[in-house]
């Protein structure tokens, strides 16, 4: 009793401490029995979810047998979670579209076409196995392991393309992506067991719930069992545990009907911080912001945007000039703004308004008809909105359905300080001015013609000076470089972008990279030290070792060896490839204050628009990359070396397209101005000549004036 | 050449035009420039004493006061209409009351220590005054006026039990250092009300006698002095505490020196409209030293615990200490609903000590930072009122650990009859919290308050969610006139 009245009283004051939120001094001993520091509901927190069931596949409650969560039939009683699931690219990542398997190899080489799934990014660079390649590489559950983690479940992972559930393919004798993977010591396929590991359904979970638990869900996608991941994501909740034999359901969780309160589940509209499961730093975390140098943290590693409300300068890391950092890393974050306030479903009914002109009659100002919410509960459309982005790679055909900036602006209302208004709006973005720098750092390049150490690529960023990882590095940030693309109004518009350089290997004239098994087989022993022909050449002060800095691509020597150490891996003609991704960049969204206004900021030589932009270090076996076009308008610019070696990129702008006063200069404006000038001077003189001729000739005729 | 003249001018006069009249009229916003500067109280200058009390002894307090009168005749008659002196406020008719009545800290209850009657030595020793033993302390006996305590500027000047300084003081060469009060000696009783230092305020502790700016814009970044706020005319100093007045009058305010709409964005000048600046500037108090929030008296009296200053004490019972505290956030219209001594409580329901008065619906009150401690105390369980209990001294609790006996000894005091039978009862009492003003960039910023997680209890405070969402009390006020 004694103690039970104690833990009453730890919890009470926990309740206060909770209601405080602060440090409290240590309250073991209290006795402090109040009933109006009793901790309340805070307001907000609560959801008008009903309680849940849980059921397996089967559609038994999961305590009956300690089956796993199916929620495909536990959401599936009240939401169509089969129409969710194929109205949702994050789900589908691709599968739904156009025939993948139909296209040619050469085009999924291209980057824009289903990135997670068949397509190839440099940042991840493996990708699923077309039954068409000639050699297997990543077969779908291995693919499931390795990019499962940033993937929400269902489509793919839970389908083969034939529409099949994985659980139900049967291996035949036929080596296929959809049913084997690679075993990497003998780069021999071997059939993947499904009906041990089951499919990763969609995990409603991950999106819905307050604190997931991803971890865990990742834990379980890497050790195969796939079945089993929509459970994992509920270990820290506490209704499930984790076990040395899988997973047993907290039967004190559940009530007499199985289900499991919504005060426990605390379902709701997706949170901005499960985004960041994902995509990128957006939360109003308890603890600083950090910079985590990941591809889990994908948008922050591309762009070094942070969707955060946190003023920069509490942040955790190391950034220059950081006590004057007041601004908070995204302005909209600030002023309460969520991921699903703009990228919402498309069917939500509070935001699916028409507007006059859209799709409406014309005496129409309004349509006040709506989709009931009942309907739109059971079948939200999870394709949400989005915008114009050139490192899109799935559903372009929602490309620029969300608001864009001047759907909810009004920037001629303000910007009184500006000149010709009309023209920087039409020729400029928004973020242009408004993201006139990144604080964080981001990709730079990535090399895959070598591996260090621990198997990875050669990875640069920039706006860091050190070592990405030292946390004494400082963070300088960057000035991202500005490039024509399609805007939110279907505009070109020049726009803040980062440029991400990549080299790889591929065979012959394949554009796309060789596998991954043999680049590490070709640099790798099988006990994982490099192989004695590639230390031999790597490196370069003999100790019998190769440091990051020797990992250089540079000599023909290193050259030759690489192809040959590839052709030992059955890779033909390899040849090295570089390519030069531009990635958008919409979020990071200074206040006005921290905009740019200088006119000088880019009306001047060698101002921001058209500056040389940096790339990376040196250019692997002298290659130099190719700009890929993220979007209908022409990115155009040359790619040079200065005395050091170091790649820069030189944006052309196109002088048809755009004439900036006092940056750019034209010959035959120059030519103009110069003949008006000496025509000028030349009429004055002729006029001031004649007048005195003609002066002269009166005098000398005797005549007055 | 006559026409070119006229031209000038009118050009001259469209220019001039445009720059006075079109350009100021296109920069203009809704706020007021903000120039608190000229309005900020000068310091007093400090006047050399060293060679004034040239062939005086002081041996005691009382003795120096004398020497001060001699050149500041008026100084203690002006001290004794103080509430520093009397511990009472002017006559007010409180709030449910008809008769005005003077209330002040010798006559109130609180639950803290709950009352000075019975314990005057152990309270009187922050009195600006000499030996306030007991209730027959002589209110206008000039001599008895501390002067030293809100003037020394030596460092050495204490005070101990009803106000007399400690032994082996120099009071010569405290006298000496005499000059305008510094934070030092308002902070000697004010940072440590409730017996110890950030114990009761959360907003006044020691960290602002040598604050940075974090702790407090004013006092860390421009090293302000009490006064310079808390202007002062004639020994009476403009501020008051919600713990012992009831009226908004002789207040100070932000707006005494700043602008009312002083910020650069319009939106968060309308926020002015609902909230006290302080509302924002003040996010959290107790920065440095955490400050009390909780006392349970009833625990009081076991010897089975371990004596902690923070935790538990015999004499005193368990305490909750917070560090970092956020406030909690009331509608206020400058009114308090004060109990008296006496004033019947029902032991079933928290007991409102000082609660501030205001809702939604009055277009004066404004949200204002509280800092909020609750208690346990001892109550008359017959009488149905809020027990004096004798703590200090011979026969107190602090002594003898005996409840009842501390009831009747303080009942004696107080002139409340003591039925015999006590119990605990809640009770709650806030401070407005005004001090440790952060700087700007660590004012409350809208997710702080308006994100699903944020500190407003919107529903609490009589919204009918978020106001960023669901509009504001202007909104609340047109729907309730359309309706």
């Amino acid at each position: 009793m004694k103690n039970l009245i104690l833990i009453s009283v730890t919890w009470l004051l926990g309740g206060a401490g909770g209601l405080y939120a602060q440090d409290t001094v240590e309250a073991d001993e209290l006795r402090v029995t109040l009933k109006s520091i009793r901790p309340k509901l805070i307001p907000g927190a609560k959801s008008l979810h009903p309680d849940v069931v849980f059921l397996t596949r089967d559609g038994r409650k999961v305590l009956d047998d300690n089956g796993a969560l199916s929620l495909e039939k536990s959401c599936g009683a009240c939401h169509d979670t089969q129409y969710i699931e194929k109205h949702n690219y994050h789900a589908q990542v691709g599968l739904s579209e156009a025939s993948i398997e139909a296209a040619g190899p050469q085009e999924h080489a291209q980057v824009g076409d289903f990135v997670m799934l068949r397509g190839f990014d440099p940042l991840i660079y493996r990708r699923l196995s077309r039954s068409t390649d000639e050699k297997l590489d990543l077969g779908k559950a291995a693919w499931i392991q390795l990019l499962g983690p940033r993937h929400v479940g269902g489509g793919p992972a839970f389908r083969a393309q034939n529409g099949k559930m994985l659980e139900d393919l049967k291996v035949g004798a036929e080596v296929s992506p959809e049913t084997h993977v690679l075993e990497p010591k003998t780069k021999t396929p071997r059939p993947w067991d499904y009906q041990k590991s089951g499919g990763v359904e969609l995990n409603c979970l991950l999106c819905h719930m307050q604190n997931p638990d991803n971890r865990e869900r990742i834990d379980a996608l890497e050790q195969g069992r796939f079945r089993w991941a929509s459970t994992a994501t509920l270990v820290r909740s506490g209704i499930v545990a984790r076990t040395e034999a899988g997973f047993t359901w907290n039967r004190k969780m559940f009530d007499a009907r199985g289900a499991v309160t919504n005060q426990v589940l605390k379902l709701s509209d997706p949170p901005s911080d499960n985004c960041r499961l994902c995509h990128a730093k957006a939360c109003r975390c308890s603890d600083p912001v950090v910079f985590e140098n990941s591809l889990q943290n994908w948008s922050a590693e591309t762009t070094g945007t942070i969707f955060s409300p946190e003023p920069m300068r509490k942040s955790g890391m190391n950034l220059s000039g950081k006590p004057s950092l007041n601004s908070a890393w995204d302005v909209h974050a600030e002023r309460l703004l969520g991921c699903i306030d703009c990228h919402h479903a498309p069917n939500n009914p509070a935001y699916n308004q028409k507007d006059a002109g859209e799709d409406m009659q014309d005496h129409l100002r309004f349509d006040a008809r709506r989709l009931g919410i009942e309907a739109y509960l059971r079948r939200p459309d999870h394709n949400l909105v989005k915008g114009f982005v050139t490192q899109t790679v799935v559903a372009r055909a929602y490309d620029g359905t969300m608001r864009g900036c001047r759907d909810c602006h009004r920037p001629e209302a303000v910007h009184e300080f500006l000149p010709f208004k009309k023209t920087h709006f039409e020729k400029l973005s928004c973020q242009t001015c408004h993201i006139p720098k990144i604080f964080a750092p981001a990709r730079s390049s990535t090399d895959w013609t070598l591996l260090d150490a621990d198997g990875q690529p050669l990875v640069a960023h920039r706006g860091v000076s050190g070592e990405i990882n030292d946390p004494l590095s400082i963070i300088d940030g960057y000035q991202p470089v500005l490039l024509w693309h399609v805007d939110d109004q279907d505009v070109c518009r020049l726009g803040p972008h980062n440029l991400v350089t990549s080299w790889f290997w591929s065979q012959g004239d394949q554009e796309s990279p060789i596998r991954y098994i043999d680049l590490y087989n070709a640099l790798f022993e099988q006990d994982g030290g490099y192989h004695p022909q590639v230390i031999a050449g790597f490196d370069a002060n003999s100790d019998g070792r190769i440091g990051l800095d020797e990992l250089r691509l540079d000599t023909d020597e290193k050259i030759n060896l690489m192809k040959k150490r590839l052709e030992t891996q059955g890779v033909e003609q390899p040849t090295v490839r570089a390519l030069m991704h531009p990635y958008t960049i919409a979020h990071g969204v200074l206040s006005a204050d921290m905009a740019v206004k200088s006119c000088d900021e880019c009306h001047r030589p060698a101002a921001r628009i058209g500056k040389m932009y940096d790339l990376a270090r040196y250019a692997p076996a002298g290659v130099m990359p190719r700009l890929l076009q993220g979007s209908d308008c022409e990115m155009a610019g040359t790619v040079l070396t200065d005395q050091d070696g170091a790649l820069k990129y030189k944006p052309d702008l196109g002088i048809e397209k755009l004439y900036v006063h006092g940056a750019v200069r034209l010959g035959w404006t120059d030519l103009l101005g110069l003949i008006v000038l000496l025509a000028t001077g030349l009429g004055v003189l002729l006029h001031g000549g004649l007048r005195g001729f003609t002066t002269r000739m009166r005098k000398s005729r005797g005549g007055g004036s | 050449m006559r026409s070119m003249l006229v031209w000038s001018k009118i050009l001259l006069a469209i220019s001039t035009y445009w720059v006075l009249v079109v350009s100021q009229a296109r920069g203009k916003t809704q706020s007021e420039p903000d120039a608190p500067w000229s309005r900020v109280e000068k310091r007093a200058d400090l006047t050399n004493h060293t060679r004034l009390f040239e062939g005086m002894r002081f041996s005691d307090g009382p003795s120096v006061t004398r020497a001060c009168l001699t050149c500041h005749p008026e100084a203690a008659t002006q001290v004794m209409k103080t509430s520093h002196w009397n511990w009472l406020g002017e006559p007010q008719t409180l709030p449910g009351r008809s008769e005005p009545v003077r209330i002040g800290k010798r006559n109130l209850m609180n639950n803290f220590c709950i009352s000075i009657e019975s314990n005057w030595p152990k309270c009187t020793v922050c009195h600006a005054g000499y030996g306030w033993q007991d209730e027959r302390f002589d209110f206008a006996n000039q001599e008895l006026v501390d002067c030293l305590v809100c003037h020394d500027r030596s460092g050495t000047y204490a005070k101990t039990l009803a106000g007399i300084p400690e032994k082996d003081i120099d009071l010569m060469l405290v006298a000496k250092s005499v000059g305008p009060p510094t934070r030092d000696n308002c902070g000697w009783c004010h940072f440590n009300g409730g017996g110890g230092d950030a114990v009761k305020h959360g907003d006044l502790d020691g960290s602002l006698a040598k604050p940075v700016e974090r702790i407090d814009i004013h006092m860390g970044r421009l090293d302000f002095q009490c006064t310079q706020c808390h202007r002062t005319r004639e020994h009476r100093i403009s501020g008051k505490m919600i713990s012992v007045n009831t009226s908004d009058s002789n207040q100070i305010g932000c707006t005494d020196c700043h602008s009312r709409s002083p910020h650069r964005i319009e939106r968060i000048n309308r926020h002015a409209g609902a909230l006290a600046c302080q509302s924002c500037h003040v996010p959290e108090v107790a920065k440095f030293q955490a400050t009390k929030v909780a006392w349970d008296w009833s625990t009081a009296g076991r010897d089975t615990q371990q004596n902690d200053p923070h935790r538990y004490l015999k004499a005193k019972g368990s305490f909750l200490y917070v560090k970092k505290l956020i406030p909690k956030y009331m509608w206020f219209n400058g009114r308090v609903d004060r109990y008296l001594k006496g004033d019947r409580i029902n032991p079933d329901e928290v007991v409102h000590i000082n609660l501030p008065m205001g809702r939604i619906e009055e277009p004066d009150a404004k949200i204002w930072p509280f800092k909020v401690h609750r208690a346990k105390q001892p109550y008359d369980v017959e009488n149905a009122y809020l027990l004096v209990p004798k703590t200090w001294g011979a026969g107190g609790y602090w002594t003898d650990f005996d409840w009842n006996q501390a009831a009747e000894l303080g009942s004696e005091a107080s002139g409340l009859p003591f039925s015999g039978k006590m119990g605990f009862v809640e009770t709650d009492m806030v401070w407005k919290l005004t001090h440790m003003v952060a700087p700007a960039r660590d004012a409350l910023r809208c997710v702080d308050c308006h994100a699903g997680s944020g500190r407003m209890d919107w529903l609490s405070l009589g919204y009918d969610g978020d106001p960023a969402l669901v509009g504001g009390r202007k909104h609340r006020r047109q729907l309730l006139r359309n309706q």
